[in-house]
Protein backbone atom coordinates (compact mmCIF):
# COMPACT_ATOMS: atom_id res chain seq x y z
CA UNK A 1 0.00 0.00 0.00
CA UNK A 2 1.87 3.08 -1.02
CA UNK A 3 0.31 6.74 0.06
CA UNK A 4 -1.48 8.72 -2.43
CA UNK A 5 0.60 10.80 -4.63
CA UNK A 6 -0.49 14.73 -4.42
CA UNK A 7 0.61 15.32 -7.95
CA UNK A 8 -1.48 12.82 -9.78
CA UNK A 9 -4.40 13.16 -7.37
CA UNK A 10 -7.32 13.70 -9.51
CA UNK A 11 -9.54 17.16 -9.44
CA UNK A 12 -11.91 17.36 -6.50
CA UNK A 13 -15.39 17.43 -7.86
CA UNK A 14 -18.50 16.92 -5.13
CA UNK A 15 -20.49 15.79 -7.80
CA UNK A 16 -18.97 12.48 -7.72
CA UNK A 17 -18.31 12.35 -4.17
CA UNK A 18 -22.31 12.84 -4.05
CA UNK A 19 -22.12 10.01 -6.77
CA UNK A 20 -20.25 7.41 -5.07
CA UNK A 21 -21.26 8.25 -1.39
CA UNK A 22 -25.17 7.46 -2.83
CA UNK A 23 -23.56 4.00 -4.68
CA UNK A 24 -25.96 5.35 -7.75
CA UNK A 25 -24.21 4.64 -11.06
CA UNK A 26 -26.20 7.11 -12.92
CA UNK A 27 -24.35 10.42 -13.40
CA UNK A 28 -25.57 13.51 -11.12
CA UNK A 29 -26.38 16.23 -13.54
CA UNK A 30 -25.20 19.24 -14.55
CA UNK A 31 -26.05 22.25 -12.01
CA UNK A 32 -26.48 25.52 -12.96
CA UNK A 33 -26.55 27.49 -9.81
CA UNK A 34 -29.26 30.55 -8.72
CA UNK A 35 -26.24 32.74 -8.49
CA UNK A 36 -25.07 31.35 -12.45
CA UNK A 37 -25.97 34.10 -15.59
CA UNK A 38 -24.96 32.11 -19.00
CA UNK A 39 -25.74 33.80 -22.40
CA UNK A 40 -25.56 31.93 -25.33
CA UNK A 41 -26.18 28.53 -26.80
CA UNK A 42 -25.75 25.61 -24.55
CA UNK A 43 -25.74 21.62 -25.63
CA UNK A 44 -25.89 18.78 -23.31
CA UNK A 45 -25.63 15.31 -23.23
CA UNK A 46 -26.77 14.59 -19.81
CA UNK A 47 -29.18 15.73 -16.93
CA UNK A 48 -29.42 19.52 -16.28
CA UNK A 49 -30.72 21.10 -13.34
CA UNK A 50 -31.34 25.28 -13.84
CA UNK A 51 -31.88 27.36 -11.04
CA UNK A 52 -30.01 30.33 -12.23
CA UNK A 53 -30.22 33.21 -15.09
CA UNK A 54 -30.60 31.25 -18.89
CA UNK A 55 -30.76 33.85 -21.83
CA UNK A 56 -30.29 31.65 -25.07
CA UNK A 57 -31.11 27.72 -26.94
CA UNK A 58 -30.90 24.73 -24.70
CA UNK A 59 -30.60 21.38 -26.40
CA UNK A 60 -30.12 18.29 -24.53
CA UNK A 61 -29.49 15.15 -26.59
CA UNK A 62 -30.70 11.66 -26.01
CA UNK A 63 -33.08 11.17 -23.26
CA UNK A 64 -31.76 13.48 -20.62
CA UNK A 65 -33.99 15.05 -18.48
CA UNK A 66 -33.48 19.56 -18.09
CA UNK A 67 -35.36 20.60 -14.96
CA UNK A 68 -35.96 23.87 -14.78
CA UNK A 69 -36.41 25.15 -11.06
CA UNK A 70 -38.95 28.25 -9.75
CA UNK A 71 -35.66 30.17 -9.01
CA UNK A 72 -34.98 29.86 -12.63
CA UNK A 73 -35.07 33.00 -14.99
CA UNK A 74 -35.56 31.80 -18.62
CA UNK A 75 -35.57 33.43 -22.00
CA UNK A 76 -34.88 31.62 -25.01
CA UNK A 77 -35.57 27.75 -26.46
CA UNK A 78 -35.41 25.20 -24.61
CA UNK A 79 -35.40 21.62 -26.20
CA UNK A 80 -35.06 18.29 -24.55
CA UNK A 81 -36.70 14.67 -24.36
CA UNK A 82 -38.26 15.74 -21.42
CA UNK A 83 -37.97 18.78 -19.98
CA UNK A 84 -39.62 19.42 -16.39
CA UNK A 85 -40.87 22.72 -15.25
CA UNK A 86 -41.61 23.42 -11.72
CA UNK A 87 -44.66 25.48 -10.86
CA UNK A 88 -44.22 29.14 -10.49
CA UNK A 89 -40.76 29.55 -12.89
CA UNK A 90 -40.66 32.55 -14.82
CA UNK A 91 -40.64 31.87 -18.57
CA UNK A 92 -40.56 35.06 -19.76
CA UNK A 93 -40.18 34.28 -23.55
CA UNK A 94 -39.81 30.93 -23.83
CA UNK A 95 -40.24 27.92 -26.02
CA UNK A 96 -40.34 24.69 -24.49
CA UNK A 97 -40.13 21.62 -27.14
CA UNK A 98 -39.84 18.28 -25.71
CA UNK A 99 -42.39 15.77 -23.17
CA UNK A 100 -43.26 18.85 -20.86
CA UNK A 101 -44.06 18.08 -17.45
CA UNK A 102 -45.10 20.41 -14.95
CA UNK A 103 -43.82 19.52 -11.05
CA UNK A 104 -45.75 21.31 -7.92
CA UNK B 1 -34.08 13.73 -4.91
CA UNK B 2 -33.78 17.48 -3.76
CA UNK B 3 -35.28 19.52 -1.52
CA UNK B 4 -35.46 23.09 -0.24
CA UNK B 5 -33.96 23.77 2.81
CA UNK B 6 -32.69 27.41 3.60
CA UNK B 7 -35.27 30.31 1.85
CA UNK B 8 -33.36 32.62 0.06
CA UNK B 9 -30.84 30.37 -1.47
CA UNK B 10 -31.32 26.39 -2.69
CA UNK B 11 -29.39 23.70 -1.14
CA UNK B 12 -29.90 20.42 -1.79
CA UNK B 13 -30.55 17.06 0.05
CA UNK B 14 -30.13 14.45 -1.56
CA UNK B 15 -32.86 11.66 -0.72
CA UNK B 16 -30.22 8.37 -1.19
CA UNK B 17 -28.51 7.50 1.88
CA UNK B 18 -24.96 9.13 1.79
CA UNK B 19 -22.00 7.39 3.38
CA UNK B 20 -21.30 8.64 6.85
CA UNK B 21 -17.71 9.67 5.93
CA UNK B 22 -18.73 12.22 3.71
CA UNK B 23 -21.41 13.95 5.56
CA UNK B 24 -19.96 17.56 3.89
CA UNK B 25 -21.22 16.69 0.31
CA UNK B 26 -24.83 16.24 1.58
CA UNK B 27 -25.54 19.79 0.78
CA UNK B 28 -23.78 22.14 -1.20
CA UNK B 29 -23.53 25.70 -3.38
CA UNK B 30 -21.44 24.38 -6.25
CA UNK B 31 -22.53 24.48 -10.22
CA UNK B 32 -21.38 21.84 -12.22
CA UNK B 33 -20.78 22.10 -15.67
CA UNK B 34 -20.62 18.41 -16.38
CA UNK B 35 -18.79 16.25 -19.36
CA UNK B 36 -20.99 16.35 -22.10
CA UNK B 37 -22.39 19.80 -22.02
CA UNK B 38 -20.80 22.43 -24.19
CA UNK B 39 -21.28 26.26 -24.03
CA UNK B 40 -20.73 28.92 -26.11
CA UNK B 41 -21.16 32.57 -24.76
CA UNK B 42 -21.03 34.72 -21.49
CA UNK B 43 -20.90 33.19 -18.01
CA UNK B 44 -20.79 35.09 -14.56
CA UNK B 45 -21.43 33.42 -11.53
CA UNK B 46 -21.35 34.34 -7.66
CA UNK B 47 -21.21 30.57 -6.43
CA UNK B 48 -18.13 27.68 -7.33
CA UNK B 49 -18.04 26.45 -10.23
CA UNK B 50 -16.83 22.78 -11.54
CA UNK B 51 -16.33 22.78 -14.80
CA UNK B 52 -16.01 19.58 -16.86
CA UNK B 53 -17.55 20.47 -19.72
CA UNK B 54 -16.63 22.84 -23.06
CA UNK B 55 -16.84 26.56 -22.47
CA UNK B 56 -15.92 29.16 -25.03
CA UNK B 57 -16.53 32.74 -24.43
CA UNK B 58 -15.73 34.66 -21.21
CA UNK B 59 -16.32 33.39 -17.88
CA UNK B 60 -16.96 36.28 -14.72
CA UNK B 61 -16.39 34.42 -11.63
CA UNK B 62 -17.17 36.87 -8.31
CA UNK B 63 -14.82 36.14 -5.52
CA UNK B 64 -15.12 32.64 -6.00
CA UNK B 65 -13.07 29.04 -6.47
CA UNK B 66 -13.22 27.53 -9.90
CA UNK B 67 -12.03 24.74 -10.76
CA UNK B 68 -11.33 23.63 -14.59
CA UNK B 69 -11.62 19.48 -14.41
CA UNK B 70 -9.47 16.75 -15.69
CA UNK B 71 -12.45 16.73 -19.00
CA UNK B 72 -12.66 20.28 -19.02
CA UNK B 73 -11.66 22.41 -21.87
CA UNK B 74 -12.46 26.33 -21.93
CA UNK B 75 -11.43 28.90 -24.36
CA UNK B 76 -11.98 32.02 -22.15
CA UNK B 77 -10.61 34.17 -19.90
CA UNK B 78 -11.58 33.46 -16.66
CA UNK B 79 -11.82 35.81 -13.72
CA UNK B 80 -12.21 34.02 -10.12
CA UNK B 81 -10.76 34.48 -6.51
CA UNK B 82 -8.85 30.78 -6.73
CA UNK B 83 -8.51 28.96 -9.48
CA UNK B 84 -7.56 25.24 -10.09
CA UNK B 85 -6.89 23.83 -13.60
CA UNK B 86 -6.55 20.29 -13.84
CA UNK B 87 -7.48 20.35 -17.80
CA UNK B 88 -7.77 22.20 -20.92
CA UNK B 89 -7.76 26.58 -21.14
CA UNK B 90 -7.11 28.58 -24.01
CA UNK B 91 -6.91 32.05 -22.43
CA UNK B 92 -5.92 34.67 -19.75
CA UNK B 93 -6.21 33.77 -15.87
CA UNK B 94 -6.91 36.14 -13.50
CA UNK B 95 -6.92 34.89 -10.17
CA UNK B 96 -7.98 37.36 -7.24
CA UNK B 97 -5.81 35.16 -4.69
CA UNK B 98 -4.20 32.01 -6.02
CA UNK B 99 -4.15 29.89 -8.88
CA UNK B 100 -2.91 26.41 -9.04
CA UNK B 101 -2.47 24.11 -12.34
CA UNK B 102 -1.89 20.65 -11.80
CA UNK B 103 0.23 17.36 -13.61
CA UNK B 104 -2.81 17.36 -15.98
CA UNK B 105 -3.11 20.95 -16.99
CA UNK B 106 -2.86 22.43 -20.35
CA UNK B 107 -2.85 26.36 -20.35
CA UNK B 108 -2.18 28.34 -23.13
CA UNK B 109 -2.43 32.24 -22.22
CA UNK B 110 -0.94 34.40 -19.33
CA UNK B 111 -1.88 34.44 -15.76
CA UNK B 112 -2.05 37.17 -13.37
CA UNK B 113 -2.27 36.29 -9.77
CA UNK B 114 -0.95 36.50 -6.07
CA UNK B 115 0.35 33.16 -5.71
CA UNK B 116 0.54 30.36 -7.94
CA UNK B 117 1.17 26.68 -7.46
CA UNK B 118 2.63 25.07 -10.69
CA UNK B 119 3.29 21.09 -10.74
CA UNK B 120 5.52 19.10 -11.93
CA UNK B 121 4.08 17.94 -16.08
CA UNK B 122 1.88 20.90 -16.12
CA UNK B 123 2.09 22.75 -19.65
CA UNK B 124 1.93 26.21 -19.49
CA UNK B 125 2.65 28.46 -22.58
CA UNK B 126 2.22 32.44 -21.51
CA UNK B 127 3.32 35.23 -18.88
CA UNK B 128 2.94 35.45 -15.34
CA UNK B 129 2.16 38.40 -13.64
CA UNK B 130 2.54 37.88 -10.07
CA UNK B 131 2.93 41.84 -9.39
CA UNK B 132 -0.98 42.09 -7.52
CA UNK B 133 -1.19 41.13 -3.62
CA UNK B 134 -3.27 38.63 -2.49
CA UNK B 135 -7.17 39.91 -1.35
CA UNK B 136 -7.75 39.43 2.31
CA UNK B 137 -10.20 36.68 2.83
CA UNK B 138 -13.81 37.94 4.11
CA UNK B 139 -13.90 37.82 7.36
CA UNK B 140 -16.55 35.54 9.41
CA UNK B 141 -19.53 36.89 10.44
CA UNK B 142 -18.79 36.06 14.26
CA UNK B 143 -15.94 38.52 13.81
CA UNK B 144 -17.26 41.14 12.33
CA UNK B 145 -20.05 41.72 15.37
CA UNK B 146 -16.86 41.38 17.47
CA UNK B 147 -15.41 43.92 15.58
CA UNK B 148 -18.84 46.19 15.70
CA UNK B 149 -19.28 45.72 19.29
CA UNK B 150 -16.31 46.70 20.62
CA UNK B 151 -16.10 49.88 18.13
CA UNK B 152 -19.56 50.42 20.05
CA UNK B 153 -17.75 50.09 23.33
CA UNK B 154 -14.86 52.64 22.75
CA UNK B 155 -17.81 55.28 21.23
CA UNK B 156 -20.03 55.61 24.41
Amino acid sequence: MTAPDPVTDDPPREADALHNAAGSRRPLPSIIGITVVMKGELIVGEDLVIEGTFDGTITGEGTDTVTVRRTARLRGNVSAAVVRVEDGTNLESTTLSGRIRLAT
Amino acid sequence: MFSKKKEGHMEYERSEPVAPSSPDVRRRKTSVIGPTLKFKGELSANEDLIIEGEIEGTIAHQDKNLTVGKEGRVKANIDARTIEVYGIVEGDIHGEDIVKLAKSADVKGNIRCARIVMEDGARFCGKIDMSQKAKAAPKPASLLVAESSKQAESAG
